[in-house]
């Protein structure tokens, strides 16, 4: 199942009501749109991990129809992580507080709550 | 297995790793705290140790690790279960360490029930936490070991961010893991990177042909004949899968693997055994016999894990398949069968929101007559049900429960069971708030006390007379006997404490019922 095809959503920032709220939408047009997979990578800072695993517990349990990959990263490693993965496809959904990546040309960028750093 | 090297264990703790005295209902008892009796001896009774080879291998293991090790094994690795007393010996070599269990933090029904009413840690999470701090696993992480974890409890793990990480668990797999499980090992084989959690949607279970054969015993010789169920219950996590049926070929092969192992019983294992080779809900009688022919040929004798209540109804009525069934059953020497079955609600309004194709194919309205009807057909022909509904479940109403309460009234004639459990989000309801002990109401003390008087009648009965009656069960039939006067006691005891009518007059109770249905 992991080789399969994936749609790639990765979060970086506050992991809050309005994101997650944000997240659980997004898995909902995936299935509207059939979409069989998806997998979140979360961007995390260092020490969020009690509200980190509520919102994720909110995301996840939100969803009963598709596959679900969770990966995390440490929020550091975001930028390096874009650089490498030009060409690939995937949705980078920028929280509050994150920091707008340096490379955005051909990425597609959602931000929620609209107050990403620049 | 080169001596005390693998390169991954397959394990889980006590409260799963045992024959339960080869009677597989007196696992229940892994699901509630110790009481009236000390926790050594509760777990005596409830979780014996199971016998091991001398590399520690268990004779008997849960099938699903026994799956897994199939399939790693199929694929070439370096993988075993191991019982949870020696799993230590193995953690200095290992690469992954594998874990499963059907109710990790005991927050599944009826555990978390246990926990709420006596306000005691059941021993199946004690006994999971004791296990888990007996390791050594800090050097063993350290070292690079990977630790996944997964089973129906997977989803546990995700309220216990503090244990994941004092544990030091890589990854959470929730769901069928026979598609996902040897991606993993690649990975950790790779030195790649694991994911942190993994829910297997249903398009991606595993096929029939993808599901690998045991090659080990199973504890109580339990044989998976269905993936999935078609009932669709809102509140169930099965009915999410689609639905496959084992060909008997199939079965025949796993029944013999636990037989050559010296597992000589077996309970074949679905969410509705009587759906067996149906087509959709319509019952396929031609399946079930072969089915139970196949067994009574190799076992010596036969349980049912679940059957729906429905299709009892339907299977007697329409086509005498119970009456024909238990000849099978009984061709063989054994006078009962025990199932497990779901009652759920007495509230027709309830039935048809959360379950409209439970009762199919009646209709949802005619849900008590149904149970009712089933109670009874199980009763004529010596089918010992445990069965359980559920207490709390989402837009329910003082009225529904009442319902409840009432329906069980009306099952005090039938040898049975009756346990009620709190609802746990699962199924499509998994994100609905979590029933917890503020919201117990006067209702649901009612329907509890009744589950407790109904049970505590049978019990004994069922216990002498059918469950422990060889004589090599004496003792233990002894201990669980002086449990019901403890329990009896108690009950009678909250009873006056809550100033309620005492119901728990249990002869008196249980005589005048019977009485009035005769």
């Amino acid at each position: 199942m992991l080789s399969q095809k994936f749609l790639k959503i990765w979060f970086a920032g506050e992991l809050d009501e309005k994101a997650v709220e944000h997240l659980k939408r997004k898995l909902g047009e995936a299935l509207a749109r059939r979409e069989r997979r998806i997998l979140l990578r979360f961007y995390l800072e260092e020490g969020s991990h009690e509200s980190y695993y509520d919102a994720l517990r909110n995301i996840l349990l939100s969803n009963v129809s598709l596959s679900v990959v969770v990966e995390e990263r440490p929020a550091s490693e975001l930028e390096r992580d874009l650089e490498k993965a030009s060409g690939e496809e995937f949705l980078l959904v920028l929280g509050r507080g994150a920091s707008k990546p340096s490379r955005s040309a051909g990425l597609i960028v959602e931000e929620v709550g609209g107050d990403a750093r620049e | 297995m080169p001596e005390n090297k693998l390169d991954i264990i397959l394990t889980t703790d006590r409260s799963m790793m045992t024959t339960h005295h080869g009677k597989e209902f007196l696992g229940f008892m892994a699901t509630g705290p110790a009481v009236g009796m000390p926790e050594r001896l509760w777990m005596w009774i409830a979780c014996p140790k199971m016998r091991t080879d001398s590399a520690g291998r268990p004779w008997q293991a849960p099938y699903a690790l026994r799956k897994l090790e199939a399939l790693l094994q199929d694929r070439g690795y370096n993988a075993a279960v191991i019982d949870p007393d020696h799993v230590n010996k193995y953690l200095a070599d290992a690469k992954i360490l594998m874990l499963s269990h059907h109710d990790y933090f005991a927050l599944c029904p009826p555990s978390s029930e246990w926990w709420v009413v006596t306000k005691k840690e059941p021993v199946n999470s004690k006994s999971f936490r004791s296990f888990m701090d007996g390791l050594n696993l800090a050097e063993a992480k350290r070292r690079g070991l990977k630790i996944i974890v997964g089973g129906p409890a997977a989803w546990q793990w995700l309220y216990k961010p503090d244990l994941i990480e004092r544990w030091g668990i890589d990854t959470i797999v929730d769901g069928e893991g026979e598609r996902v499980v040897t991606g993993l090992v690649e990975r950790v084989y790779a030195g790649e990177p694991l994911p942190r959690y993994v829910f297997v949607g249903p398009s991606d279970v595993p096929s029939i042909e993808e599901i690998p054969l045991i090659k080990r015993p199973s504890i109580n010789g339990l044989i998976e004949i269905m993936r999935g169920c078609p009932r669709g219950c809102k509140f169930c996590s099965v009915t999410l899968r689609p639905l496959r049926h084992i060909p008997l070929d199939r079965i025949e092969k796993e029944m013999l693997v636990n037989v050559e192992g010296g597992v000589e019983s077996g309970i074949l294992h679905s969410e509705d055994i009587l759906l067996y080779g149906a087509m959709g809900l319509k019952l396929n009688p031609d399946a079930l016999i072969k089915l139970h022919q196949l067994a009574r040929r190799h076992w010596k004798s036969i349980a049912w894990s679940h059957a729906s209540l429905a299709a009892v109804k339907n299977a007697e009525e329409e086509y005498h398949l119970i009456s024909k069934i238990m000849e099978i059953v009984k061709s063989g020497g054994q006078d009962y069968l025990g199932v497990e079955v779901g009652i759920e609600t007495g509230s027709v309004r309830l039935a048809r929101k959360i379950m409209p194709a439970k009762s199919a194919p009646y209709p949802p309205e005619m849900w008590p007559e149904i149970v009712e009807d089933a109670f009874a057909i199980m009763h004529e022909n010596n089918i010992v049900p445990a069965a359980t509904l559920i207490l709390g479940l989402p837009e329910e109403t003082p009225d529904d429960v009442m319902k409840t309460a009432e329906l069980i009234d009306r099952l005090r004639p039938y040898r049975s069971l009756i346990v009620p459990m709190f609802f746990v989000p699962m199924g499509i309801l998994k994100n609905k708030d979590w029933f917890t002990d503020v919201k117990v109401t006067d209702e649901h003390i009612e329907v509890m006390r009744r589950c407790l008087w109904h049970s505590i009648y049978w019990a004994e009965k069922i216990l002498s007379e059918f469950y422990l009656r060889n004589p090599k069960y004496f003792p233990l039939r002894w201990m669980l006997q002086l449990f019901l006067k403890y329990a009896t006691y108690k009950g009678r005891l909250i009873e006056r404490k809550l100033g309620l009518t005492p119901l728990g007059r249990r002869e008196k109770y249980g005589e005048e019922v019977l009485a009035a249905a005769q």
